[in-house]
């Protein structure tokens, strides 16, 4: 072999060593940061019916439990769990969404819901409580109650939603729903 | 962890063929259909927009590189193509639009390539966050097998086959595409260098779940001196991305169907490099600057 032949055999080697280095690839992690997922939405539901006789008052009372457990169920590796938002949805013909109502709803015995002469009507479709509504208001108690129910150190995550209501008619045939949605914190794997 | 699992297992088919299996190992017990049913926010789209243009911009990368194609008589390679991504700011955030109760108003937030996502307060003191970012790295790269004959009226075929099949959970995959370049400055006696106009087309399908379309259209300058070999061109390419699930997530009905149709932004890209031809060896690198900046550097083995 000639020297220039020497030489650019030398020279294929060199970069045949060196070039496949810049096909590294470095500095890839995964799942470094928690991975944050919507918690599936629980539902305190409330069917309503019933025709009341004219010597009754048209009132009703309503009450549900709401295990947020399966939240944490859902998933393994919760960090935590966070509230961001409770709809309000009514179900049930045209008639009975003009149905007005005053009253309120409780968590856990801690007033919440206030409703006072608001058309069943506002809540179809599902609305958010924290949008406005005459007539139609929350208290903060309320949602601390929630907060805390869905606390990662949380011993008791059963809550229990009771309402009673006026109507202006005697024939009810509607159904109510609360929907609390939520934000389920995954733990980051490194 | 399932659904971490899942979507890391996605990415780690996205990060390249070569590393998909013992990663895919490492993280995947549920199938990939699982982890799609949970991504369901319209800001979706928005947060994996850069995993799709990089998947898009090294799918059509690596495909052009020796310039003597008229005068090389028959070759054959079989390469190997390993191309990068430089994951920069632009790739690291979008702007998202929070979800009723809070001010619509799009706020910017971690990408699936950034960090953690942005928190809005809303009415009542409640908090929404972004998803956070789930890869953390300066590239984001694939691998692609290929197969260069040539060469025929001055034009060579460029073929690309692999075939991954089911792995535990992990779908079934395949990469389909062909391709052919073809010399014009030999109809051009004298020019100092050679030019090539090319034109490719790849598939990818990942299951039943994830189809890929690749697109491109070249055209490409280059010359050798010695073993040295240096090459630029620009390319037109297009790639569309369709994600197809059943969402079983917030807010969905039983069955709800959904169909993801993503098109990168990269449509012009300018590329430089370099390479060298050994004794049945031949390596290149080179880098292409478009919506994103995409290096590669190919192996390949033949004559």
């Amino acid at each position: 072999m000639t020297t220039g032949g020497m030489k650019d055999l030398a020279l294929r080697m060199a970069f045949g060593a060196l070039l496949p280095v810049a096909l590294v690839l470095v500095g890839c992690e995964f799942g470094t940061n928690p991975l944050i997922l919507d918690g599936s939405a629980s539902t305190a539901k409330f069917p309503v019916e019933a025709e009341i006789p004219l010597f009754l008052q048209p009132a009703f009372s309503v009450s549900d439990s709401v295990d947020l457990n399966g939240i944490y169920d859902d998933f393994t590796g919760v960090d935590s769990v966070k509230f961001y938002n409770l709809t309000f949805l009514s179900e049930g013909d045209s008639v009975n969404l003009t149905i007005r109502l005053t009253g309120s709803i409780t968590v856990d015995g801690v007033p919440f819901l206030n409703f006072n002469d608001v058309p069943l009507s506002v809540f179809s479709p599902e609305r958010s409580i924290f949008t406005y509504a005459p007539g139609f208001s929350y208290d903060a108690g309320g949602l601390a109650v929630i907060r805390a129910a869905l606390a990662p150190q949380s011993t008791d995550r059963v809550i229990r939603m009771s309402g009673d209501f006026q109507a202006d008619s005697r024939s009810l045939h509607f159904s109510m729903q609360a929907r609390i949605y939520t934000q389920v914190f995954i733990g980051a794997v490194n | 962890m399932k659904i971490r699992r899942i979507i890391l297992n996605i990415l780690c088919f996205l990060l390249g063929l070569a590393v998909m299996g013992p990663l895919g190992h490492l993280f995947a017990q549920d199938p990939v259909t699982d982890a799609l049913r949970q991504l369901s926010s319209e800001n979706v789209r928005g947060y994996l927009q850069p995993v799709i243009d990089g998947f898009g911009a090294n799918l059509n990368s690596g495909l052009y590189h020796s310039p003597r194609l008229a005068e090389g008589g028959f070759h054959a390679r079989l390469e190997v193509i390993g191309s990068g991504m430089l994951i920069g700011e632009p790739e690291r955030f979008y702007h998202a639009t929070p979800p009723e109760p809070f001010d619509r108003t799009p706020v910017r937030t971690a990408t699936i390539l950034g960090g953690t996502g942005t928190t809005v307060t809303g009415p009542g003191g409640v908090e929404y966050q972004f998803q956070n970012g789930q890869i953390q790295a300066d590239l984001f790269g694939l691998g692609t097998p290929q197969l260069t004959v040539g060469n025929l009226f001055g034009t060579e075929a460029i073929v690309r086959y692999a075939v991954v099949p089911s792995v535990k959970d992990i779908p079934n995959s395949s990469l389909v595409g062909f391709g052919a370049r073809h010399s014009i400055s030999q109809y051009f006696p004298g020019l100092p260098f050679e030019a090539t106009v090319g034109a490719f087309w790849q598939t990818l399908k990942v299951g039943d779940i994830i189809g890929v379309s690749a697109r491109n259209l070249s055209l490409m300058f280059g010359t050798s001196v010695s073993l040295f070999t240096v090459y630029g061109g620009v390319q037109h390419e297009s790639t569309v991305i369709d994600v197809n699930y059943t969402y079983s997530g917030y807010g969905s009905t039983p069955g709800s169907k959904v169909s993801l149709h993503y098109a990168t932004d990269n449509v012009l890209r300018w590329t430089t490099g370099f390479g060298i031809n050994l004794i049945g060896l031949h390596l290149y690198t080179d880098i292409g600057v478009g919506r994103v900046t995409v290096v590669t550097g190919t192996l390949g083995v033949g004559f």
